[in-house]
């Protein structure tokens, strides 16, 4: 090839690349910041691993009658399924407290530990925090490496270690457990960097996270609802559970266990003749969850933040079915309780006691008719404590 | 057979780049641009690595 020919296909591949990056510049310009909202709509109950992932999101979405409340699957319950869901029950009356729920399935301590870690850096509502948590999340062995990395959110761990109040021992070990959950060590260096190199990959995960979240925020925006702003209602607990145990009685008519008829008929009774005694060997006792739950409540103490733990209950008639008696459950809960006494401004609300109470849960794990009603109950008194 | 088929189309593609000389980094400029966008928007948005649905046999 002639030199002047060479010359002019080296233009043509640096033109190449100017032409991609003004297309991935103008991607940034034209797709909304994280935090662009709706001013009367509330997307507090939006379930989405996009919002929960985006600080600037949360913060421009929560006002001081927000309550911030962690947890996972439980939050993608469906009104349709259990009319009870926060959505229903405060997303659609005015009772002076909000509630902002972040998080999705398989999000554990680990990752609650950095997403408070992340959020608190601009401050919470009221210095309180609730978390919700169950016995799924305590299985021996703990989250497996692939699971957790699907739900790995770099923006939250860039955020978390940027959290001045986050002492260097806390940040320490939880980067410590992102490299044990198979994190790779350029994306931990990336949030912390020591070097220019880290510094270059932290700008570009950044990017790339950012991107990725304000595009699919789109979804989330149109999912709102609108704000109540009706007068401000005081809730009556005995009639909301009343009715509660009225719509669990109409929904739940197959099964002894009072969950719901479809998820009994089709998850869980063909699969019953299969399932007695597969459990047997579980312990609840062999996980980091424990320790990673310490991590979350460590991190709440440095931020000055009041948490308040819900202990979600099991359905025990499934779980004695299964091979994991009573005995193994009293166990994991009592740890749990001794792992929230070591933090004197961690309080607990230890629905555990409920695991036989009929239409409790909806299925085998999550909050039911009467459960989200007692749940909400709880978290309403959290947050109006002090006021 | 196969040789003398690639020849020709070489040759062809030889003279067609003589007669249009801009074409050839019409094409490279090009080329760079929709991988390096291509990439891009794999990376970004094609929802690889994205969250797992909840299932309930993981509990």
């Amino acid at each position: 090839m002639e030199a002047h020919t060479l010359h002019r296909r080296l233009l043509a591949l640096l033109l190449g690349i100017a032409v991609a990056a003004c297309a991935v510049s103008a991607t940034f310009v034209l797709l909304p910041t994280q935090d662009v909202r709706d001013q009367n709509t509330d997307y507090g109950y939006v379930y989405s691993g996009a919002k929960s992932s985006s600080t600037d999101f949360i913060h421009a979405n929560m006002g001081q009658d927000t309550l911030l409340v962690l947890g996972s699957s439980e939050f993608s319950t469906p009104k349709s399924l259990v009319p009870q869901v926060p959505a229903a029950t405060f997303g659609e009356h005015n009772y002076g407290k909000r509630f902002m729920l972040v998080g999705e399935a398989f999000d554990q301590c680990l990752w609650d530990t950095m997403a408070i870690g992340a959020i608190a850096k601009d401050g919470v509502p009221q210095n309180k925090v609730a978390l919700i948590i169950g016995l799924g999340m305590f299985t021996d062995g703990g989250v497996d490496a692939s699971t957790f990395s699907a739900r790995f959110s770099y923006s939250l761990y860039r955020g978390f270690c940027s959290n001045k109040q986050i002492p260097d021992e806390l940040r320490q070990k939880v980067k410590d457990r992102l490299a044990q959950q198979g994190v790779d060590t350029n994306t931990i260096r990336a949030g912390a960097p020591q070097n220019p190199l880290d510094a270059i990959d932290g700008v570009v995960l950044g990017g790339i996270d950012d991107l990725k979240i304000r595009s699919q925020l789109a979804d989330v925006r149109s999912s709102g609802i609108p704000l109540a702003n009706g007068p401000v209602e005081q809730p009556d607990w005995d009639a909301l559970r009343e009715q509660a145990l009225q719509d669990a009685k109409r929904m739940s008519t197959n099964n002894d266990w009072g969950v719901e008829d479809k998820f009994y008929a089709e998850g869980l009774e063909p699969a019953l003749p299969s399932l007695k005694d597969s459990r047997a060997e579980e312990t609840y006792s062999n996980t980091p969850e424990y320790d990673d739950l310490d991590l979350f409540l460590q991190a709440c103490d440095a931020c000055g933040i009041s948490p308040l733990i819900v202990i979600e209950p099991t359905l025990a008639p499934y779980y004695d079915y299964i091979g994991i008696g009573k005995d193994k459950r009293a166990a994991a809960y009592d740890r749990i309780r001794e792992v929230v006494a070591r933090h004197p401004s961690a309080r607990l609300a230890d629905f555990s006691d409920h695991e036989y109470e009929p239409y409790y849960l909806f299925d085998i794990v999550h909050f039911g008719w009467t459960g989200w009603i007692d749940a909400e109950k709880a978290l309403y008194e959290f947050a109006t404590e002090g006021n | 057979m196969a040789r003398k088929k690639a020849d020709t189309l070489r040759s062809k593609y030889d003279a067609f780049l003589g007669n249009h000389p801009l074409m050839g980094d019409v094409i490279v400029c090009t080329s760079v641009a929709a991988a390096l966008i291509g990439l891009f928007l794999f990376v970004a948005f094609s929802g690889f690595g994205s969250s797992a649905e909840f299932i309930y046999n993981q509990f």
